[in-house]
């Protein structure tokens, strides 16, 4: 049984648009109410990935307000990792790296995406994502369950 | 922790800013005659940095520039007043000091997400002060003036686990702004570059081996509440094609 949700980085992404409420409506509601409960907890990738993100906006010459914003975001999120009880998320992820290739036919997932489907699975998380094409990879390989379905 | 880090870390230690030029002020006054009128100079070599925080381009240059010149008059203010007061409590009451000037830079700034990043700023520095070996030896090198001023002190001082003196020194622009009544996009600008440069000197310390803890805010009554705050904040100040960069930024492929 699964003890949470991760969301990922596309998630985070789409949620901190100013227009999110008109666009994600559904998306935004689910979050609103999850995150008092629950906190917002996602992968160490998407925190590489959003910290990415902050560095390409000061490298634009953006200035710090908007990368302070996300700096603060990550500081009040909780983080988890692959290395957890002895590097069994790394285990993990190299399996379901040769599911993928092994599958008939195969399956690419981003590196991103398959250390982020690795972390929900060792954290035994349902992952939360708006990317259809993972969507549909993961059920390709049998983690329907993984999946958490947004209302639509 | 290694020699080096600690190195590294004592050099930062042997001066401790108080955040405003007026706070110092008071501090000088406390001291006896010969030492007060040994540090009357002080205030108006500080204040002359802070105009150029608060008036010319915020960029890592002036930060680094401004941090040394303040750093090392406070180093010699510092030294004097630990050798006058010395007394055990000093540094508890320099956290009142700055909690104190916390709060009124709080009721100056323009917006939730400027103030929390100068509540994050502070908190990590009086977390700082909590975490380092201010024993008597440091103590004794702040009064050897031949130690006020290393060589790679400048180097010191643009070195990633100087953060969170720079946040300081900041902050302490920040305040002289709102003791003004002055510019509060700037003490915003001001606060949160603070922020940025506390949290980068946090993490860089803590893989030196010096763990800083941020002095505990009161908890929320729902756990994630401040998640959902620090979400409306960043809305406010993320155009849609910043959105756009976050995404690009996504990892593909390791290789």
């Amino acid at each position: 049984m699964s003890t949470g949700f991760l969301v990922d980085t596309s998630v985070v992404s789409w949620y901190l648009d100013r227009h999110a409420k008109a666009r994600h409506p559904s998306l935004v509601n689910w979050l609103d109410e999850l995150i008092p409960r629950e906190g917002l907890c996602i992968s160490a990738v998407s925190l590489y990935e959003l910290k990415r993100g902050v560095e390409g906006l000061l490298r634009q010459g953006q200035g710090s307000r908007k990368a302070a914003r996300i700096e603060m975001l990550l500081r009040e999120a909780t983080i988890l990792g692959l290395d957890e009880r002895g590097f069994t998320g790394w285990r993990v992820a190299a399996d379901l790296w040769a599911n993928c290739k092994h599958h008939e036919p195969s399956v690419v997932l981003s590196e991103g995406d398959l250390l982020i489907v690795a972390t929900a699975l060792i954290h035994d998380r349902q992952l939360v994502t708006v990317d259809s094409n993972l969507q549909d990879r993961l059920r390709s390989l049998g983690y329907e369950g993984l999946l958490h379905m947004l209302p639509a | 922790m290694t020699a080096a880090a600690k190195v590294r870390i004592d050099n930062l230690t042997m001066g401790l800013p108080p955040l405003s030029v007026r706070d110092l002020t008071a501090l000088v006054a406390r001291l006896p005659p010969a030492e007060r009128a040994a540090l009357t100079w002080a205030p108006a070599a500080i204040e002359v940095e802070l105009k150029r925080l608060r008036e010319e381009p915020l960029d890592t240059d002036l930060v680094n520039e401004s941090t040394l010149a303040i750093f090392t008059q406070f180093s010699k203010a510092f030294a004097a007043i630990i050798h006058a007061l010395g007394a055990p409590g000093f540094l508890a009451e320099l956290k009142d000091i700055y909690r104190s000037e916390g709060e009124s830079l709080d009721r100056f700034l323009p917006d939730s997400g400027a103030r929390r990043s100068a509540r994050w700023a502070m908190r990590a520095f009086v977390g700082f002060l909590d975490a380092i070996p201010l024993g008597p030896e440091i103590r004794e090198a702040s009064l050897d003036p031949g130690l006020l001023a290393p060589p790679d002190l400048a180097e010191a001082f643009k070195d990633d686990a100087a953060g969170v003196i720079r946040a300081v020194v900041l902050l302490m622009a920040a305040v002289s702004i709102a003791e003004r009544n002055g510019d509060k996009d700037r003490a915003a600008d001001l606060a949160d570059r603070a922020f940025l440069e506390a949290s980068r000197g946090v993490d860089h310390l803590a893989r030196l081996g010096l763990s800083v803890e941020l002095e505990a805010e009161a908890a929320p009554a729902r756990p994630g509440c401040r998640v959902l705050e620090c979400v409306e904040e960043a809305r406010a100040a993320l155009a849609p094609e910043d959105v756009i960069v976050l995404v690009q930024a996504r990892l593909r492929e390791l290789r």
